[in-house]
């Protein structure tokens, strides 16, 4: 199996994620669809949601 | 007069595998070999192939017994064939979006091996009919008799299982439980996108794979299975995926408590029937065939 790396992280709530990753913050949800989309575009990865809003987007 | 005869067996023989070899080199889905080139190669080896099978009994008569060593020297050649063949699928793999797998790969290089020994076979049977009613009345008719009856034996001889012989292929439901895909109560993966999640719903199809008895269970179990069916699914239907999308690989995950496996794809042609009948007809791979029921422990674990 290949390795699975989370490279970014994209959230609204200031303080949800800290530190290991790239994180950025959007100021509203569609923002930060917006965000991830466009960083999953760049990297090929994917984005998948956790329950508390916060983004992150995996290289599979 | 004799010189002739031998003659007349070499000829009957070597185009007996010839013939066997055109038959069983179709070209299908798999897509290989698709090309002219690629015939050329495997008909040219079928022709070597058969010829060694057919000279192998005059050489016999002849009382030249060490002309059958050539026979050993032809194995070898054929298994440079499969490595020949993996080494050319392998590099192929690299460009392809929804891959055939390693197992599938294995699979289609002993196949094109396989062939080949099968072919030697027919030629020499051949052969040996054709010798054996040259000394009849009925002279070369056996020949011609067992060279078809061999072309039937190495058809039947090709067709392996599929999906649909041992598992129940259904249409299943795709749906979203907050941002993570279902097909049916098995759970694919997590999607977070909105606008993706969205376009899932609209365009995805999915598919149940039950397995019909353990034999079929374990066989599905294999991850190398699976990716056959993926392949062959993307191949016939299409898939959407791209390099910037592998949210759109199809993906197959099983329950882990019956052992079905729930398929999920964005096919290009979002047809569901179709796509029934591709994971019916999808080949079960020798590799991945298991058979726990043959065991003792398996049965007794079974009931």
């Amino acid at each position: 199996m290949e390795q699975k790396k989370i490279f970014a992280a994209v959230t609204v709530t200031e303080g949800a994620i800290k530190g290991g990753v790239p994180i950025f913050y959007a100021k509203d949800d569609e923002q930060k669809a917006k965000i991830a989309s466009t960083l999953a575009n760049i990297n090929d990865g994917m984005v998948h949601e956790l329950d508390n809003g916060v983004m992150i987007i995996v290289q599979h | 007069m004799q010189l002739q005869n031998y003659l007349l067996v070499i000829i009957i023989g070597t185009l007996a595998g010839t013939i066997t070899r055109m038959v069983l080199l179709r070209v299908d889905y798999r897509q290989y070999p698709g090309y002219p080139h690629g015939y050329i190669v495997h008909l040219s080896l079928g022709f070597i192939a058969s010829a060694l099978g057919a000279v192998a009994v005059p050489a016999v008569m002849a009382k030249e017994y060490t002309a059958f060593t050539f026979l050993a020297l032809a194995a070898q050649q054929f298994s440079q064939i499969r490595n020949q063949e993996r080494r050319t699928l392998e590099s192929l793999e690299e460009s392809e979006l929804v891959k055939r797998g390693k197992d599938y790969i294995e699979g289609i290089a002993r196949t094109f091996e396989g062939r080949n020994y099968l072919v030697m076979a027919a030629a020499f049977i051949t052969a040996v009919a054709t010798q054996v009613g040259l000394n009849t009345p009925l002279e070369w008719i056996p020949g011609v008799a067992v060279a078809v009856l061999m072309l039937f034996i190495a058809r039947s001889f090709m067709s392996g299982q599929t999906i649909g012989d041992i598992c129940t292929v259904e249409p299943a439901k795709i749906r979203f439980e907050g941002a993570t895909l279902w097909v049916d109560d098995i759970a694919i993966f997590n999607v977070g996108l909105p606008d993706r999640r969205e376009k899932m719903l609209s365009d995805a199809l999915g598919v149940m794979i039950h397995p019909k008895d353990d034999n079929a269970r374990a066989t599905i179990h294999d991850m190398g299975q699976r990716m056959v069916i993926a392949h062959t699914v993307s191949v016939i239907l299409g898939s959407k995926k791209d390099v910037d999308k592998p949210d759109f690989t199809p993906i197959l995950r099983k329950d882990v408590d019956t052992g079905k496996v729930a398929m999920y794809m964005m096919p290009v042609e979002r047809d569901i029937n179709a796509m029934v009948e591709c994971v019916n007809r999808t080949p079960v791979l020798e590799s991945s065939l298991r058979k726990p029921l043959s065991a003792k422990a398996g049965r007794a674990a079974a009931d």
